[in-house]
């Protein structure tokens, strides 16, 4: 495992969907490490280098994939912690949703999301999204380094 | 006869009879003084008489001659009282006339006498004769108890007459009493009887008046005073029936506006009851509504949680299966027959479909509930840009004529509109896909009251008028799928957005001829 590599977030409890957005990522070649966590406690536990991450590299990643519908923590609720946090706000934060519900996409937007990409079912448009995303946030976006 | 004239009869009554007997006491009163003016004449006649006869004696006795002038004089006087007598009754005339011959006999005799006793002087005073003729005094003699007899006979009728008028007077003044006491009895027994019936008449009139006045007092208001003649009381009694009247059709107007009242205050009393029951209603509508309301919020809030379940949960397993189809058709499927990759294409295509019916469904779901943004839209304007729109997904070789009309300005959600015409103006380009010169008109009919009434018409496939009432209907497709793609969920959406705009939707249509669908919007 490289540590210089930029670790990017995608927080999603559907295996499947975490699957695909790994396949549509790795098909772009992103030179970044990808850590796949499994619902909201799990990224904050990461974002915290608590529980299952303590010890970790205190480095924040560049960018967090964030599903809504997940359980324990949802996504809404640790993309506020996130934003609400002086030294994790800088971390663009992507809602990537089956959700098209006004209310998720204001509620998201209001708290802070950097953006907010509804996953498309075909999955052409999937794979072209995603990894638009990746090289959008990962590659072209420079962000303030923070370390925790 | 009015009273004024009855007094005025009874005054003149009066005045006839008080007349009367002053007249009869007048009369009597001069037949009283002519009978005294006779008295006092005959009183005379008879002292005059006596007198003569008494001078008349002493001449005859004295033979003197002194008295003879004298008797003259008051024979001529005695003359001329009697015929200065005048009778008011003709059978005294005679009497009168007998008294005057009387007296002229008695004149005569004296004449008679007279020279009888001249010549008797003579003879005596003459030298040839001592004494006188005793033939000559014989009849002196004679002719003086003649004369005696004579005025005897003139004292007894003046008596005589004195006595018959005194009886006559007796009888006259009887007469004439009787007859002012006749004249007052009449008098009494005419004015008595015109005081009675005039009277009787007032009294009865008072009486009556005074017994119906006193009823309609008493509150019989329907007496009527029935009374016959002309005078003040009638006219009284006129007055107080139609006086009377007024207060009995006042009473009557009166009881009505105080029954109408009544009825007013009684429907007023009912109203506040239904007003009541009604409130009372109202109340417990009220309450039901509001736990509809609260039931429909919980169906609500439990459909957008399904709504918010089917966008994320359904999908996902859609996305899944269309991702890993296409992962699969990345790897080296060579392996794989014809049939095996054909089924690839058909689980990949049926995901797709559905992953589309979803994104309609929630979609009709989103235009029901939520709330309208209000402003104007200008139908014209975004006509076009939709048009615009829908033009850049046409295959280049599409060619469609549009029509566009005179569209108003609306109010109403600019989102939900332009779904409207995104709806209405894709399936019309959808349903020419199969003519030869697609034409599409977008205009505006007359106005149908408050509304206004646009129309999408187009000459494309149609539709049997028969199913119409399908055309709506949410997932209602009138043509295969193979024919025409779609999901069914477009014109439900369009009546669901008009309708929540106060519109109405209908169409018109025959089997590819084109269809025509109109909707309304509130002006």
């Amino acid at each position: 495992m490289n540590v210089n590599l930029k670790k990017i977030l995608l927080v999603e409890d559907n295996p499947n969907d975490a699957e695909l957005t790994l396949e549509a990522l790795a098909d772009k070649n992103l030179a970044n490490e990808i850590i796949w966590l499994k619902d909201g406690q799990e990224a904050l536990d990461f974002l915290y280098c608590t529980d299952a991450w303590e010890g970790r590299e205190k480095i924040n990643p560049v960018l967090i994939l964030l599903d809504i519908k997940m359980p324990r923590v949802d996504g809404l609720q640790v993309l506020k912690r996130v934003k609400e946090d002086p030294k994790l706000r800088t971390i663009p934060v992507v809602i990537l949703t089956s959700s098209r519900e006004e209310s998720d996409l204001i509620e998201g937007y209001s708290s802070g999301a950097n953006a907010f990409v509804v996953k498309p079912v075909n999955f052409a448009e999937f794979m072209h999204s995603v990894s638009s995303l990746g090289v959008f946030w990962a590659m072209l976006n420079e962000v303030p380094p923070t370390v925790i | 006869m009015t009273i004024k004239k009855q007094q005025f009869v009874l005054l003149a009554v009066i005045g006839v009879l008080f007349m009367a007997q002053i007249g009869i006491k007048i009369h009597s009163n001069r037949v009283s003084a002519e009978y005294m003016a006779i008295n006092s004449i005959m009183a005379r006649v008879i002292k005059e008489v006596a007198d003569i006869n008494l001078v008349t004696s002493d001449y005859l006795l004295y033979h003197d001659d002194r008295p003879l002038t004298q008797i003259d004089r008051r024979l001529a006087s005695l003359r001329k009282l009697i015929e200065a007598l005048r009778f008011r009754q003709p059978e005294y005339n005679s009497t009168q006339a007998g008294m005057l011959k009387e007296l002229e006999r008695a004149r005569q005799l004296f004449e008679r006498v007279k020279d009888n006793h001249d010549r008797i002087s003579r003879q005596i005073s003459t030298p040839h004769s001592e004494h006188a003729d005793p033939l000559s005094v014989q009849a002196l003699e004679n002719l003086s108890k003649n004369l005696s007899i004579s005025f005897q006979a003139l004292a007894t009728s003046a008596h005589e007459l004195l006595k018959s008028l005194a009886e006559k007077q007796e009888q006259d003044n009887r007469f004439y009493d009787s007859m002012i006491l006749t004249v007052m009895g009449v008098s009494f027994l005419i004015l008595t009887a015109v005081v009675y019936l005039f009277s009787r008449r007032f009294i009865r009139s008072t009486l009556l008046l005074k017994e119906r006045t006193s009823r309609i007092a008493g509150g019989d208001l329907t007496s009527r005073i029935e009374m016959s003649g002309h005078d003040e009381l009638t006219d009284l009694a006129g007055e107080i029936n139609v006086m009377s009247e007024k207060l009995q059709y006042s009473y009557t107007a009166l009881e009505d506006e105080i029954e109408e009242r009544r009825r007013t205050e009684a429907s007023l009393l009912e109203s506040q009851k239904q007003l009541r029951h009604s409130e009372q209603d109202v109340t417990s509508l009220n309450r039901k509504l509001e736990n509809q309301l609260l039931k429909l919020q919980e169906a609500n809030r439990e459909l957008e949680a399904f709504s918010y379940s089917v966008s994320h949960d359904l999908r996902a397993p859609l996305r899944h299966m269309s991702g890993f189809v296409e992962l699969l058709e990345r790897r080296d499927i060579s392996g794989l027959d014809e049939k095996s990759r054909h089924y690839l294409v058909v689980i990949s295509e049926a995901s797709k479909k559905m992953g589309c019916l979803i994104d309609d469904l929630l979609l009709f779901s989103r235009m029901g509930r939520g709330d309208m943004m209000r402003s104007s839209v200008d139908l014209q304007q975004l006509t076009r840009e939709v048009i615009e729109e829908i033009s850049k997904d046409l295959p280049q070789d599409r060619q469609v004529e549009w029509r566009i009309g005179d569209l108003p300005i609306v109010t109403g959600d600019p989102a939900m509109l332009r779904l409207v015409l995104v709806n209405l103006l894709s399936n019309a380009v959808k349903f020419t896909s199969h003519v030869a010169a697609p034409l599409i008109e977008v205009g505006k009919l007359p106005p149908e009251g408050d509304s206004h009434v646009l129309y999408v018409r187009d000459n494309g496939a149609g539709f049997d008028m028969k199913y119409v009432d399908k055309l709506f209907g949410l997932f209602q497709r009138l043509h295969s799928t193979e024919e025409f793609e779609g999901t069914g969920v477009g014109l439900a959406n369009v009546r669901r957005i008009i309708g929540r705009h106060g519109g109405r939707t209908w169409a018109e249509g025959e089997l590819n001829k084109g269809a025509t669908f109109y909707f309304t919007l509130p002006v």
